[in-house]
């Protein structure tokens, strides 16, 4: 019997107007090949976010639809909610 | 009220539930729990090397966020004068929305007797407003949190996602 550990990225969103970047990780364990328990965390990353620390994929996607013009748009919004 | 229709998609995964109704606001289509990390950052992102592992619950498009503990926060690196934030939310907040936490150490202004947690919309994070007297509220500052000392603790909101 082997149990394994993965580790994916199952799910990316891309959400409203601000083009929130919402990725679910899945903690995958199995059994010989077959999986027996699926845990998940999340984190969403904003506009204005450090994408240095995420995978290649989302900060591909990031840099597709975190234009300037979304930043700007982005950081007015937080502005006017002060 | 009267449960409609269920549609299998798979051993062990029921979809598009519909409850009262045949419509898109009777079905319930998305149910996760998970965990999410807590960070305090200021307004420009940098962020406190203090973090903390919290829980989530989304049914439909209402997500529930706990955390137990946010311990000993570090405001190093962070602008005094900015708001704090705690940042990290699972899932984009759809209208800003008030919750409940105990602050200690966190420093009052004139007049002020409670500290609110507040998720903002449009955004994926936390921030901490202060009211009791009849004047605006104010938002908790970095700066208003004591180095290394100040704490957040059950901390428990609810809100809407888009």
């Amino acid at each position: 019997m082997a149990l394994t550990e993965e580790t994916v990225q199952d799910k990316i969103e891309i959400i409203g107007d601000f083009k929130h970047v919402q990725v679910r990780t899945a903690t995958v364990i199995k059994r010989d090949g077959v999986e027996i328990s699926r845990s998940f965390s999340r984190h969403v990353v904003a506009p204005d976010a450090d994408i240095t620390g995420e995978s290649a994929e989302v900060q591909a996607i990031c840099a597709a639809v975190h234009t300037q013009e979304v930043k700007d748009a982005y950081a007015a919004h937080l502005a006017s909610q002060e | 009220m009267a449960l409609t229709q269920i549609i299998n998609s798979g051993i062990g995964q029921v979809t598009d539930i519909k409850i009262g109704g045949s419509g898109s606001a009777n079905t319930l289509d998305d149910y996760e729990e998970g965990t999410w990390t807590c960070t305090p950052i200021d307004e420009s992102g940098n962020s406190s090397a203090t973090t903390a592992t919290g829980s989530y619950t989304k049914v439909g498009n209402v997500v529930t966020v706990t955390l137990s503990s946010l311990p000993n926060i570090s405001t190093s690196g962070l602008t005094g004068a900015d708001n704090m934030r705690l940042d990290g939310l699972p899932f984009t907040v759809s209208g800003s929305v008030n919750g409940s936490a105990s602050c200690n150490r966190v420093t009052f202004a004139s007049g002020r007797t409670m500290n609110l947690p507040r998720a903002q919309s449009g955004s994926t994070h936390i921030q901490f407003i202060q009211d009791g007297n009849d004047s605006n509220i104010i938002v908790v500052t970095v700066a208003d949190f004591l180095d290394g000392v100040a704490d957040v603790s059950g901390l428990n909101i609810t809100y809407l996602t888009t």
